[in-house]
């Protein structure tokens, strides 16, 4: 659940209430609400940029990372300048088109710095999503390269309503930096973010059948990797 | 009750120029019927007389007052101040005017007609050589009993009656047995026995019915408020849903919106559709930082010291300033003298102490504290959660030590220190799935403050207050890695006149001087304008700074009170505010009212004026405000008309518009100054007041309709304030139901408060958030209606020497789910409000002496 609509406090008390508010407001989330966490409707979850740190003038490939999306994937840039709250209202002229596809791979303009990059699902269906590329050099992108289980790797299959422990092994990027995002088409994830190598618990579902696993790790500087696994819930 | 003074005059030792005087003299006699409160202090059952000797002039101005007889201090004053705002025509001899002394019997009562034996005026106790002597006592409180008649005998043949100590005395006695009977009248009666020589107490048991009334007036304070509500704390603090605390009566009184249990108006008072920073808040006239724990969870002060909660929506004496909203001022009471006296206090939030002791005759020390223990039930509710965990769950302390000193009927001195502390931090040992990037927060909130009021009577015409207060304030918030810090350290002192220039002319005037350091550190995004969507912190601009500072305020304020004729009166006042330091600014406040009865039981009253205050220190700061801002402005004009019907009925209704300007709101350019004065509104609504007071039912009616709407500048389209309530309405209803038992109940409504919808608008894959946009204009649509009752039965256990009152609240009996606050799913399709608690019971238990 959020709590992004507050009137703004104007006065230090009132900031007091807020914090305290907000703050018992996200325990209470954190206790109670679901985070979209189970993929249920057509979701762009992340993109990446590779290099992750932008370099103006050279080329990147650029991939997202989309949940039962049909639709061509179109994308675009926009300085940051331009748009610094509200990466969708790049003015007209400024926007630059990079094409269709994913992934893409586009030779940034050599004249800028910050850029939004955007992609939309051209069907219309899913979100647009978007990501601020920096040309801060300490960007890596991490990787998702296994997910193991205190047993050893991730098994091919287990029983209905059973939990398994779930880690990641994470690497090119310092693993202390990195927060991980977890997703399921079905059954029951917690948490639903972890830090590092940290394990999360996923508990199987009631129904059989393939479930599907995502990962998605972001280093704090930018930097996206993430790793997709099938689980099948035994009859 | 307006009592009339019977000048059954005592010449009592003429001065010196009447010892030649003529055989005629025609005593002295008023010229206009006394003018007393409708109400008694602190000890509302007695029905007494005071003696006063006074001096009544050639001019036929009083002088010279002392008390002759009182059954305490409250009736001493409240006599002494009728009396010196009295005017006689004088005494003459053999047709001249002549000054006399005469001693004056001022009868004071309480609202009700006892059924029984009335009290009487106490009588001196002679010296019991051999015979009964005793004292009669409330029983639980101790305090003594005063102008009680006792009887001696079994047909009560010889008769006396309690002093100001609650002392009697049957001397030269027989030896033998006797019976002692005290009838009841107030209290229940009671028969002792007792062999001579001696020494008898008799302990008294309080009627339940006994009717409370409201407080009495005090000389500094404006007459002709027509907005003001003066609440009787016995009774606010027995207002379902208040778990004692009498300050959490201000919610249901009318102009108040309902304060939201969660948000960040948690708690905060709305008055007649102004922001809750516009309402000021003052302890004996001097302002006091902050009045709730952590919101709205109880208030910082002793309930048992406090005298008056003197509210008032709008339109109050420019004694007050610096506000455009409503004011409230809670009044210490006076520490009792009569004894050691003190409580503990058990709660579902907390527990507390309280001592009071006279040490002295002229001086009575007090101290209590207080020390929550919600923090340990927080604290093992969610102890367990693996993903949060409370370094310090929400705790909160306060304290107040105090000294009275009282030296005569004229003058009081109140020292007090007084303090609070509040503390939550919860950290989360993995990201929050609503702020991937924070790692919880924490709020720590506190103050110090010093305070000392010197009240003097300077003569019968003249009177004077000052207060000095100097206080150490801090508050820190940290939502995530963000962080906010105030320190706030301000010196205040006020002096006041009250002056009664002429029989019908009252001046008032004073000074207030206020100088403070601050020191500001700030890491948050920038403001939004009010109702605009707020967007997740990746993508907003987020200000840094560390800024120390000095500023001051200098205010002198006037006003005169002219009593037209007995029907009508005119209040005209003026107040210069200047401010200096970041903030560089001059303003003058006016005010005119004037209040009529045109029949016996209905007052009409009207009231205008333009009211100025500074913004808030953080948006004139040089590094994050705008120094260059200037003060906000309101003209309001009140209408009002009041009846009374009858004893036990009245009825109040005011109409209320306010006019706006000069507000301070968030600018949009990026980069440029974050606040100007470009923000407008305007404000009309109308409150009605309907009260109930009879001795086993009590009651109010409080429900204001009001529109509250707002420009954020010039050419913008004119929106609801955030805080607006159209329908406000509170139930307040207590009965006795004898054996101690009392049962109460409150019903609560009010329309939902404006909020902006939200839809998403895209995915920030860097942040991992959805952000959203707006789905309409802001604050265009209304939360669901508020809809809250709360039961309490309370009951009280009297003991000899001790009592104990036990109360169990049922806090939203109907176990409704109101909306507290706003909430979004993590996608924006959906809302999710964090609503208010369930049914919830609460129980109380205090254990008094």
């Amino acid at each position: 659940m959020r709590v992004t609509q507050p009137p703004p406090p104007r006065s230090p008390l009132a900031l007091g209430a807020l914090a305290l508010v907000v703050g018992l407001a996200a325990a209470t989330a954190a206790c109670e609400a679901e985070p979209a966490d189970v993929l249920d409707t057509p979701r762009i979850l992340a993109l990446r940029a590779d290099p992750a740190t932008l370099s103006p003038g050279a080329e990147h490939a650029v991939t997202a990372l989309a949940f039962a999306v049909t639709g061509e994937l179109r994308w675009s840039l926009c300085p940051v300048a331009w748009a610094p709250t509200d990466p969708l209202s790049c003015p007209t002229g400024d926007a630059v088109d990079l094409g269709t596809g994913n992934p893409l791979v586009a030779t940034l303009p050599a004249d800028l710095d910050d850029l939004w990059l955007r992609c939309e699902d051209v069907s219309g269906v899913a979100l647009p999503a978007v990501k601020r590329l920096t040309t801060a050099d300490d960007t890596v992108n991490p990787d998702v390269v296994a997910f193991t289980t205190p047993a050893g790797s991730l098994p091919a299959s287990v029983a209905r309503a059973t939990s398994v422990d779930l880690s990641p092994t994470l690497t090119g990027a310092d693993p202390d930096r990195v927060v991980v995002s977890w997703y399921v088409t079905a059954g029951v994830l917690e948490p639903k973010r972890s830090v590092g190598a940290a394990a999360v618990t996923f508990t199987a579902p009631d129904e059989p059948g393939p479930v599907t696993l995502l990962a998605v790790a972001r280093d704090k500087g930018g930097g996206v990797g993430w790793l997709e696994a099938t689980i099948e819930v035994d009859p | 009750m307006i009592a009339a003074l019977l000048v059954a005059v005592a010449l009592a030792a003429p001065p010196p120029a009447a010892e030649a005087a003529p055989p005629e003299v025609v005593p002295p006699a008023l010229t206009a019927p006394l003018e007393l409160p409708d109400a008694v202090p602190a000890r509302r059952d007695l029905d007494v007389t005071v003696l006063v000797a006074l001096t009544i002039g050639v001019d036929g101005a009083p002088s010279d007052l002392s008390v002759v007889r009182s059954p305490g201090e409250p009736w001493s004053r409240l006599a002494l101040d009728a009396l010196s705002r009295a005017r006689f025509t004088p005494a003459t001899r053999g047709g001249e005017p002549v000054a006399v002394r005469i001693v004056a019997p001022v009868p004071i009562g309480p609202r009700t007609t006892w059924l029984g034996v009335a009290r009487r005026e106490p009588e001196a106790v002679p010296t019991v050589a051999a015979g009964i002597r005793g004292v009669v006592l409330e029983r639980g409180t101790r305090r003594p009993l005063a102008g009680v008649p006792v009887l001696l005998g079994e047909d009560g043949a010889r008769e006396t009656v309690t002093d100001a100590d609650g002392r009697f005395a049957f001397p030269d006695l027989p030896a033998g047995r006797y019976r002692l009977e005290v009838p009841p009248f107030d209290h229940e009666g009671a028969v002792e026995t007792a062999t001579v020589p001696a020494d008898v107490t008799i302990r008294l048991t309080a009627n339940a019915t006994r009717e409370y009334v409201t407080r009495v007036e005090r000389t500094r304070r404006a007459p002709t408020d027509s907005a003001r509500i003066v609440v009787p704390v016995e009774r606010a603090r027995e207002v379902p849903g208040s778990s004692g605390d009498p300050l959490k009566v201000l919610e249901s009184l009318p102009g108040v919106a309902r304060p939201a249990a969660a948000g960040p108006g948690a708690g905060e008072l709305a008055v007649r559709g102004s922001a809750p920073e516009d309402t000021r808040v003052y302890l004996d006239g001097l302002p006091l930082f902050q009045l709730y724990h952590f919101g709205n969870i109880y208030s910082v002060l002793q309930d048992e010291w406090i005298g008056d909660i003197d509210f008032r929506a709008g339109g109050y004496a420019t004694e007050y300033g610096d506000a455009t909203g409503g004011m409230v001022d809670v009044t210490l009471r006076e520490l009792a003298k009569d004894g050691v006296h003190g409580h503990l206090d058990v709660n579902v939030y907390h527990v507390a102490a309280l001592v009071t002791a006279p040490v002295s005759d002229t001086w009575t020390v007090g101290a209590a504290v207080r020390r929550s223990w919600v923090d340990s039930i927080i604290g093992g509710l969610l102890g367990d959660d693996p993903g949060f965990a409370f370094t310090t769950a929400p705790r909160y302390y306060d304290y107040q030590v105090r000294a009275d000193h009282r030296p005569d009927a004229t003058t009081l001195l109140k020292l007090v220190a007084l303090g609070s502390d509040d503390e939550v931090v919860l950290l989360s040992d993995r990201p929050s799935a609503d702020d991937p990037g924070g790692s919880g927060f924490s709020l720590g909130r506190s103050f110090h403050q010093l305070q000392g009021t010197l009240e003097l009577a300077l003569s019968p015409e003249l009177a004077a207050s000052f207060g000095l207060a100097t206080s150490y304030q801090k508050l820190r918030v940290s939502p995530g890695d963000q962080g906010f810090a105030l320190t706030f350290d301000p010196v205040t002192a006020r002096a006041d006149l009250d002056w009664r220039a002429a029989p019908d002319l009252r001046v008032r005037g004073g000074v207030l001087g206020e100088a403070y350091r601050f020191h500001i550190e700030l890491d948050l995004p920038r403001p939004t304008a009010e109702g605009q969507v707020e967007l997740p912190t990746e993508v907003r601009e987020v200000v840094t700074a560390t800024e120390d500072g000095f500023g001051g305020r200098a205010d002198a304020w006037v006003e005169g009170s002219w009593r037209a004729d007995p029907d009508l009166s005119l209040v005209l006042g003026a107040r210069l505010l200047s401010w200096h330091g970041n903030f560089s600014a001059a303003a003058v406040d006016a005010r005119a009212a004037a209040a009529w009865t045109p029949f016996d039981g209905t007052r009409l009253s009207l009231g205008l004026g333009v009211n100025h205050q500074a913004p808030e220190p953080q948006e004139t700061s040089e590094s994050i405000g705008n120094p260059d801002l200037g003060p906000e402005r309101a003209f309001y004009v009140d209408l009002g008309v009041a009846q009374r019907l009858g004893d036990v009925l009245s009825v109040e209704l005011q109409g209320f518009w306010k006019a706006l300007d000069d507000l301070v709101v968030p600018t949009a350019s990026y980069g440029g100054v974050p606040y100007d004065n470009a923000g407008s509104g305007t404000i009309v609504g109308a409150e009605l007041l309907l009260r109930v007071q009879s001795a086993i039912f009590d009651g109010w009616v409080a429900y204001t309709l009001s529109r509250s709407r707002r420009v954020d500048r010039p050419g913008e389209p004119e929106r609801f304030f955030s805080f607006d309530q159209t329908h406000v309405l509170a139930l307040v209803a207590g009965v006795q139901l004898g054996a101690g038992f009392r049962f109460g109940a409150r019903v609560r409504y009010a329309t939902g408060n404006p909020y902006t919808p939200l839809e998403p608008a895209y995915f920030d894959a860097g942040a991992d958030v959805w952000v959203p946009r707006a789905a309409a204009a802001p604050l265009s649509r209304r939360s669901e209606a508020f809809f809250q009752l709360d039961l309490r039965l309370d009951k009280t256990f009297v003991f000899d020497v001790w009592q104990l009152a036990v109360y169990l609240e049922l806090n939203n009996a109907t176990n409704r789910d109101n909306v507290e606050f706003i909430g979004w799913s993590d996608d924006y399709t959906r809302r999710e409000d964090v609503t208010s608690l369930p049914l919830t019971p609460s129980l109380g238990i205090r254990g008094s002496f």
